[in-house]
């Protein structure tokens, strides 16, 4: 006798059909009382719909024939599904092209400004809205580390004068733990913000990054990314 | 800039080897196929191995039927007797809400993609054709018995083709459609209503019940209707079921009570409007007891609060289908009209056979007449355009062959055998450990026993076996084996089939009839088994065909071609299968084919174990057959009868074949024609008596980890005796066993 | 009862998403202003629902944080492209407290910048390569593929109703139009592709269909009535903005429906309408015929059964595994999408 494992049928979901939807949150109330009525017509509905969709589908799909994803497949499915994709967004090549042109030439971002009523200019970048101007905030960066470290801080104008904390910084790989003595501290509107960074001395090399949030608003201002690079 | 452009390049991935996981891929592959011995070869046990060897299965089950006789089909098998004749068991009709039988039939034809140019049947189309003539018989006051014929009209698409936006109706759609049939049928008796009163013609007519207005002035307007007897006039009752249709469609939102006396309103005034005229006009009367019904029908919805219990129409399980519409105030007449009757005859519903004790599940009945009536496609019924194992057992067994399916002929199971409880390890579930086969015979040469026989281009199945291709064929066939008689216990040897060496699954195919026979150990062990065997019953069915030289017009039946059941009893049904004759062999070709069938009371004569029992069966419906030619076919062929009591015997048409006496007179020559007892266990229709439902088992029942039951017995979302319920029911054992088809897709088991 | 899960766990997924977004943010040479552009609406924040779901259902079957971030990451970007689409559709103003893309550089401008963020999408799906395996990284493309084309066929019945003035719908018609153009890029495909990462497989996928239906369904009615109740300051959407657009929410059908002749004419006019050319004393009319009805009340109603419909699907597919921050999250949210304001 083999000591293979005796095969056997698989747990089934249900064992019962489904006779009736309506039900299924509960009794309906005697008189079919309205708020409990449009409950469960409306649960009804919905599994009316969805079932009806699932079905469907079902069918297309079975019309179309399941695919198995042997390798000479895969290649042109993906090209299949990256083209297909690619034309939900529309004429790609032609939206870069559109683009492109549109950058070298500023002509549409100056017709943008001059709508707007800002002064025009060689392409300015229109990013700022057209209320109050705002010059990028003045940054200070202190590190402190052992391990040589390259802070990147990429800060958006509108940071300017909001209070703005920074979350831990992570590393691609899940392991190495996270950077947590990072501060960012701005004591007067006129003094520059600070942004204090402590790498302890047993930090593993790689890149860290987190970002930097308007506190008020939750809405990201901004990033920071430190390199560690192994010491000589 | 650059990156995105690169998207626009071909790009591969690195080639992989089919079977060589990428990093990070795991990947299960099973060791060996999975082995699933599946029983019997009727409706049930073909569709779960059609599902169970679809392409998307990548060849992971291997199967094997095991099948006693020579033909696959179980209740549905058909042979090919003298003059290649069809000899079915009895009556097969489709019907036009099949959507599972139909769906998997016609993919089996897809499949087989047989040429035209050589094969008279090729495609589904060949295989059936519509059918909408229908009737039902009336007994009349003065013992005659009227037919009432209808042409069901046909409706859009076809049966198995995708589930179209109507297709999915609830308990209140259902009744919706009820209260426009009644306005239907008002109005058609509007129509003719050359002289009625001046309201009843030159109004304008009732607008088409529109489909959401304010609550408030529905109540208002039904109210109205109340108060100034305006229901009194056939256009004021047309009105006021109209205004029915729109509260039916947003039931819960009206009180009960007022729905309810409205409902009596309309059935007492149209009993009232009607009643004076019903005596004289018969044609009348039957609009009459259909209107009846349907209202007892909504009445009782209402009251049983069937739309709203989860149960949906197994609410009303427990009751006699008459016994219900009585009592939700149907008429005595109405409940005894040619149409019930007819309900009843269909589904042979008359307990142990007896014709004085009809008995059908209300709920199971209902579920059935409103699948039937309203979500019928193409065609009300749909005829086969030959035998039944011809147009569709042989092509199944063909595409199933090629599929990589093993036949195993000549193997009746004699037993199912359990694992000892003992053996069972903590929290493991009992097991079917062995399967005990008789081999009837055995096949010349180990080989694969060929089963079908050309007729015309046509791969059919012979009505006996071909004892040429078996071991000791010729003294076989000298001695009579008759393998598909439960009675003839000779077999060749004895075969075990062992878990995990012979077989892993199981799936067990067999009538119920048969199942106290080779299920001993589980009916033994398991009470619900023996429940089962206690509540959900089977009744013996007998069958004859008569092929006759002289066109039915000629023996006084001048419609066209019908199916017309609610009859005299035994024979209650009748369908005209004149469309055959150019399907058999005849030298002289007979002009018309008849078809009869009806239950037979189980006999307490005959010891049944007595070997000489079958045969005794089936003499006792040849008598059975005679005497209603010879009495009761005079009523719907009225030129029949060469005299009072006597039926014309010379119309038979004999093949000819060696016959010992090819050329009698009188009844000697109904020798030539076909009839049947179907009496042997497995072949014995299953009923759906008043509270037998929650006794049935379920193929997803997993009580016994490796096996699975497949039939129109299981509980499997239409039970009821019918070749829609097995296939259900094999797909549903598929589904048990590899979780495919989903069971959303099983079209109407989740239903109300 | 909420507990303090849901928030936490969306800021947590959240921080993770924005920092792997940022990536494909990042300006490049030489065109960074144009990435400027593209990163606006992404930068502007957000409660990163859909993100945060794709990735709490890939750890509770069991992935890792970092298999699913990608995903979580496209699903973000297209996110964003809708918005930006969606806000030139409806002529919007504002989106998420500030003027909108198209009011600020144009409609033509923000088309593009929209179908730009898409074709970044696409970009983090195709690095799911390397992190998931090309086979499931395919796998992952196609229920990119099924939810894009899903959402735009959604978008576009919901358009093809405003363009012809659609008067008679029905809830049923509203349930379709927001499984498909909705649900499907906000809980299903989350769901869908959290699992497939979750499990590597991609069988019984359709399961997550009902779930995802429901509790987008709820999300997308609470949505519609914060519209219409919200707290403005928080909200970040114009109020009563639905019906300066004459959107076919569930509230504008009923009152279709249950109106009397006389008031459905006017509404039909009001409907027929340009945006610009409508007044606020009849967008005022409509949200006041809307209370008498009890649409709101109505609508408050039927989300609620879809809510409990979701607790229930939920409960199907979700309590056979083991018990974690992430299952307790999934389980929590047909509640959280109601109670959130």
């Amino acid at each position: 006798m083999s000591t293979e494992e005796r095969i056997k049928r698989p747990e089934p979901e249900r064992t019962q059909p489904i006779r009736s939807w309506s039900t299924l949150f509960g009794a309906p109330e005697p008189g079919g009382k309205s708020l409990q009525d449009v409950v469960s017509r409306s649960v009804d509905l919905g599994y009316r719909v969805v079932d009806e969709y699932v079905r469907q589908g079902q069918r297309a799909a079975q019309r179309l024939g399941e695919r198995s994803y042997r390798p000479e497949n895969m290649v042109s499915d993906v090209q299949e599904l990256t083209a297909r994709l690619a034309q939900y967004a529309s004429e790609f090549l032609g939206v870069w092209f559109e683009l492109l042109e549109l950058a070298a030439s500023g002509s549409a971002a100056r017709r943008m400004a001059a709508a707007n009523g800002a002064p025009t200019g060689p392409a300015p970048p229109p990013a700022a809205p057209a209320r109050e101007p705002s010059r990028p905030p003045r940054v200070r960066i202190e590190v402190a580390s052992a391990q040589p470290a390259e802070v990147e801080l990429d800060l958006r104008p509108e940071a300017a004068g909001a209070a703005l904390v920074v979350h831990a910084l992570r590393c691609a790989d899940p392991a190495t733990p996270r950077m947590t003595d990072v501060t960012l501290d701005l004591r007067s509107p006129d003094d520059p913000l600070t942004l204090r960074i402590r790498v302890p001395g047993d930090q593993p090399p790689g890149v860290y990054t987190g970002v930097i949030l308007d506190e008020r608003t939750s809405l990201t201002v901004g990033t920071v990314s430190v390199r560690i690079t192994p010491g000589p | 800039m650059r990156e995105l452009v690169r998207l626009a390049e071909p790009f591969s991935f690195p080639p992989t080897s089919a079977t060589q996981p990428s990093p990070g891929e795991r990947v299960v592959t099973p060791r060996r196929s999975i082995k699933v011995a599946i029983i019997g070869g009727g409706c049930a046990a073909v569709s779960a191995a059609f599902e169970l060897t679809r392409p998307e299965h990548d060849g992971r089950y291997a199967i094997t039927i095991y099948q006693l006789g020579w033909r696959l089909g179980g209740k549905g098998a058909s042979g090919r007797g003298p003059a290649h004749r069809v000899e079915e068991h009895g009556l097969h009709v489709w019907l036009g809400w099949y959507e599972n039988a139909f769906r998997l039939l016609r993919e089996c034809y897809a499949e087989l993609d047989r040429d035209p140019r050589t094969c008279p049947i090729a495609t589904w189309r060949d295989a059936f054709a519509p059918a909408p003539f229908v009737g039902v018989t009336d007994r009349t006051p003065d013992g005659r018995w009227i037919p009432w014929n209808h042409l069901m009209p046909p409706t859009e698409g076809f049966p198995g083709d995708p589930p179209g936006a109507g297709q999915r109706m609830g308990i209140r759609d259902y009744m919706v459609r009820t209260v426009m049939l009644v306005r239907t049928l008002l109005e058609a008796l509007q129509g003719r209503d050359a002289d009625g009163p001046r309201g009843s013609r030159g109004e304008a007519a009732p607008e088409d019940a529109p489909r959401e207005r304010p609550r408030d002035v529905v109540l208002e307007a039904v109210a109205g209707i109340l108060r100034y007897g305006e229901l009194a006039t056939l256009a004021g009752l047309i009105q006021g079921v109209a205004l029915l249709e729109v509260i039916m469609g947003s039931l819960p939102r009206y009180p009960e009570n007022v729905v309810l006396r409205f409902l009596d309103a309309i059935a007492s005034n149209a009993r009232g409007l009607l009643d004076a005229r019903l005596e004289g006009d018969p044609a009348l009367r039957r609009v009459w007891h259909v209107i009846d019904l349907t209202l007892a029908t909504l009445r009782g919805e209402i009251r049983f609060g069937i739309i709203t219990d989860p149960r949906g129409f197994d609410t009303i399980d427990e009751y006699d289908c008459r016994e219900w519409l009585l009592l939700n105030g149907a008429a005595q007449t109405s409940v005894d009209s040619g149409f019930l009757r007819a309900l009843y005859d269909l589904g042979f519903s008359y307990e142990d056979g007896d014709p004085a004790r009809p008995r059908v599940s209300a709920g199971q009945a209902l579920r059935g007449l409103v699948r039937a009536f309203f979500t019928y496609r193409g065609s009300f019924f749909w005829r086969m355009q030959a035998g039944m194992g011809d147009v569709v057992f042989a092509p199944f067994y063909e595409a199933l062959r090629r599929r990589g399916v093993r036949f195993e002929f000549f193997h009746r199971l004699e037993n199912v055998g359990l694992v000892d409880p003992a053996r069972l390890g903590p929290g493991e579930s009992p097991y079917v450990e062995a399967l005990d086969f008789d081999v009837q015979a055995e096949v010349i040469g180990g080989r694969a026993y060929e089963p079908l026989i050309d007729v015309g281009g046509l791969p059919c199945w012979p009505s006996r076996p071909d004892f040429r291709q078996l071991v000791d064929g010729p003294r076989l066939e000298h001695e009579g084996w008759e393998f598909e008689s439960h009675w003839d216990r000779r077999k060749a040897r004895t075969r075990r089939l062992r878990v995990s060496r012979d077989f892993d699954l199981v799936v067990l195919g067999v009538g119920l009839g048969a199942v106290p026979h080779v299920c001993r150990e589980l009916v033994a062990r398991d009470p619900r088994w023996r429940a089962m065997l206690d509540h959900v019953k089977t009744v013996a069915t007998q069958a004859f065909q008569l092929w006759m030289t002289t066109d039915l017009r000629d023996l006084g039946w001048v419609e066209p071609p019908i199916t017309i059941s609610g009859f005299i009893d035994p024979f209650d049904t009748w369908a005209d299968m004149r469309h055959l004759v150019s399907r058999e062999g005849w030298a002289h070709a007979p002009r018309s084919l008849a078809y009869f069938c009806g239950v037979l009371a189980d006999a307490d004569g005959p010891d049944p174990r007595d070997p000489g029992y079958l045969a005794a069966q089936h003499d006792r419906v040849r008598r059975n057959a005679i005497r209603f030619l010879n009495r009761d076919i005079g009523h719907l062929w009225p030129r029949a009868g060469a005299a009072p009591g006597r039926f014309r015997w010379d119309v038979l048409a004999d093949p000819g074949e060696s016959r010992p006496d090819p050329g009698g007179t009188g009844e000697a020559r109904f020798a030539s024609q076909f009839w049947r007892a179907n009496v042997n266990p497995t072949e014995r229709y299953t009923l759906s008596l008043p509270g037998s439902s929650a006794y049935r088992v379920s193929p997803l029942d997993r009580t016994y980890d490796n096996l699975t039951v497949a039939g129109d017995w299981t509980d499997c979302g239409f039970n009821a005796g019918c070749v829609e319920a097995a296939v259900m029911s094999g797909r549903l054992a598929a589904h048990a066993l590899s979780q495919s088809p989903a069971l959303e897709d099983i079209v109407g088991f989740d239903h109300p | 009862m909420p507990t303090d899960l849901i928030p936490a766990l969306l800021r947590e997924y959240g921080d993770v998403t924005r920092v792997a977004l940022c990536d494909y943010l990042r300006p490049r040479a030489p065109h960074r202003h144009l990435y400027n552009l593209v990163a606006d609406y992404p930068r502007r924040g957000g409660r990163m629902l859909r993100p945060s779901l794709c990735i709490a259902t890939a750890r509770a079957f069991g992935a890792k944080l970092e298999d699913a971030v990608r995903s979580a990451v496209a699903l973000e970007l297209l996110h964003n492209a809708f918005l930006v689409h969606d806000d030139v559709e409806d002529d919007s103003d504002v989106r998420r407290g500030r003027p909108t893309l198209h009011t600020l550089h144009g409609v033509p401008l923000a088309v593009n910048v929209g179908d730009a963020l898409a074709l970044l999408g696409l970009r983090a799906l195709i690095d799911n390569q390397a992190t998931l395996g090309p086979r499931l990284a395919v796998h992952v493309l196609q229920e990119a593929e099924r939810m894009a084309r899903e959402s735009i066929e959604g978008q576009a019945v919901e358009l093809g109703w405003r363009r012809d003035n659609a008067l008679s719908l029905s809830d049923a018609d509203y349930l379709e139009m927001v499984l498909k153009k909705t649900c499907w890029y906000t809980t299903i495909y989350p769901s869908r592709v959290g699992a497939l990462i979750g499990t590597r497989s991609d069988r019984d996928l359709d399961k997550f269909i009902r779930f995802g239906f429901f509790l987008g369904a709820a999300f997308q009615l609470q949505d519609d009535l914060l519209n219409l109740q919200g707290d403005r300051a928080r909200y970040g959407k114009e109020l009563d903005g639905d019906i300066w657009e004459g959107k076919r929410t569930l509230m504008l059908i009923s009152l279709l429906r249950d109106a009397t002749p006389a008031e459905r004419e006017r509404l039909a006019g009001f409907l027929a309408r340009e945006r610009r050319e409508r007044q606020p004393a009849e967008v005022g009319w409509v949200r006041e015929r809307m209370e008498a009805y009890g649409c709101l009340d109505y609508a408050r109603q039927v989300a609620h059964g879809l809510a409990g419909a979701a607790a229930h699907e939920g409960e199907l597919l979700y309590s056979a595994l083991p018990d974690s921050r992430d299952k307790r999250f999934i389980r929590e949210l047909p509640t959280w999408v109601l109670a959130r304001n």
